[in-house]
């Protein structure tokens, strides 16, 4: 009822405004400016109000109903996507369409290097930029026989900063370079409860890998509010481990390869994805280096129920 | 004084299989008729758990009370095939529930609603965990 009386009054200060605006025996020299202004509460007054009175005069369910993509059950229609069969359950169209070099699809990664890696590059040449300005504006005093103490200061401090973020990206691109890719691949897709998968991983690089590990992950993920926070919680409801593969010498021309074979447990619930909350299947990949920090990369793989109705066909 | 909403569902043990068809009948009582507006009736699944709540609706009927319909408190009945997904699930942190929802709109005072839940597939919990 708050939001209610709020627009109430904003709607009411706009129509206020907008008499003593047309009305008023003198123009205003701003007045383009203040109709704009008074638009902008009538705007926002009477949308707010339009959208108020949605909310209140239709239930959830029936709002939900009709902004709610329903499930298409048409079997006659040609192309039905997965996601219309299976309501909730995420798309795999970008898994399939990935064909592997030895089996048949080659799952995406879940993470990707690129944006920290280029958010790392962009901060440390930002800081190079602030670093060389201030030198050279040091520089020119000092020649002008002037010496500015809070720049000098000002200079040293973006030096160190500078140092940080350089050594920082550099130790992030020797990583990228020597750890090389992972690979995964699948023989079918989707997996169902119940059936068994013949993968293939491939890790290149060039390091001493003291261990890498295979493991099936099935996880619930749940998004809740905090006050103004946005919080994010996992939960490993399964977890299986695949390989584990010790002491492997990688180099340009040698790359670690693995044949293996994994089910998904009789049991288990399928990929689900709602607006906050989701089951998520995964293959995780962990690598542990000598000389280098670990590194995990996951491969989301989806997971259907096993006995589908008749409208999956 | 609250009206008495009855859900009755064609399986006693409310227990579907994906696909399945599901039969269901509402009634209404201990209410006049001319109180009630409208009724809702959805076939939906909620999500409970550390989440936000969020639900999703497979089956939605409204009913108004005009000139051919005069009295909403009498045994309705509709029927749907269930969709393949979501199936219910008790998670730790995350739970699927599928209900059927009657929501009565009176012409005074708040809605008033009844849930019947029922279970969709049959997903047990699961774990294997290594350390």
């Amino acid at each position: 009822m708050g939001e209610f009386t709020f627009f109430v009054l904003v709607l009411l200060l706009g129509l206020i405004s907008l008499g003593f605006l047309l009305f008023a025996p003198e123009k205003s020299p701003d007045f383009w400016l203040m109709l704009l202004i008074v638009g902008s509460l009538l705007s926002i007054g009477g949308g707010g109000l339009l959208l108020a009175y949605f909310h209140y005069s239709i239930s959830r369910e029936r709002r939900r109903a009709i902004t709610q993509k329903r499930p298409a059950l048409d079997l006659l229609k040609e192309n039905v996507r997965s996601t219309d069969r299976f309501p909730s359950i995420p798309s795999d169209a970008n898994i399939i369409d990935s064909p592997g070099t030895r089996l048949r699809y080659r799952l995406p990664r879940f993470e990707s290097a690129f944006w920290p890696m280029l958010a790392a590059s962009l901060f440390a040449l930002s800081w190079l930029a602030v670093s060389v300005t201030l030198l050279v504006t040091v520089v020119n005093r000092i020649l002008d026989e002037q010496t500015y103490w809070l720049f000098t200061a000002m200079l040293l401090a973006s030096i160190v900063v500078t140092h940080w973020a350089i050594r920082y990206c550099y130790r992030q691109l020797r990583f990228i370079t020597r750890v090389g890719t992972t690979m995964v691949e699948i023989s079918h897709h989707p997996l169902l409860p119940g059936s068994t998968c013949e993968g293939f991983l491939l890790q290149s690089g060039s390091m001493k890998l003291r261990l890498l590990s295979l493991t099936l992950v099935c996880e619930e993920q749940v998004t809740y509010r905090q006050g103004t926070d946005l919080r994010i919680e996992s939960y490993p409801a399964f977890k299986q481990k695949i390989a584990v593969l010790k002491n492997n010498d990688l180099r340009s021309d040698r790359v670690l390869e693995h044949d293996f074979e994994f089910s998904i447990p009789e049991s288990a619930m399928h990929s689900f994805r709602g607006e906050h909350n989701q089951v998520q299947w995964k293959l995780v990949v962990r690598g542990k280096p000598e000389s280098l920090p670990r590194f995990t990369r996951s491969f989301l793989i989806i997971v259907h129920p096993r006995n589908p109705g008749r409208e999956a066909g | 004084m609250e009206p008495l909403v009855s859900i009755m569902l064609c399986d006693p043990h409310r227990h579907y299989r994906p696909g399945q068809r599901m039969r269901c009948s509402y009634q209404v009582d201990a209410i006049a008729a001319d109180a009630i507006q409208a009724v809702e009736a959805s076939i939906m699944w909620l999500s409970s758990g550390k989440g936000d709540e969020e639900m999703g609706i497979h089956e939605f009927h409204r009913r108004t009370r005009d000139d051919q319909n005069t009295d909403l408190r009498m045994l309705h009945q509709f029927d749907t095939s269930l969709p393949n997904s979501p199936l219910s699930f008790e998670g730790t942190i995350l739970k699927i529930h599928w209900v059927v929802r009657v929501k009565i709109f009176l012409k005074e005072g708040q809605p008033y609603s009844r849930d019947l839940s029922f279970q969709l597939g049959s997903v047990a919990g699961f774990r294997e965990q290594l350390p």
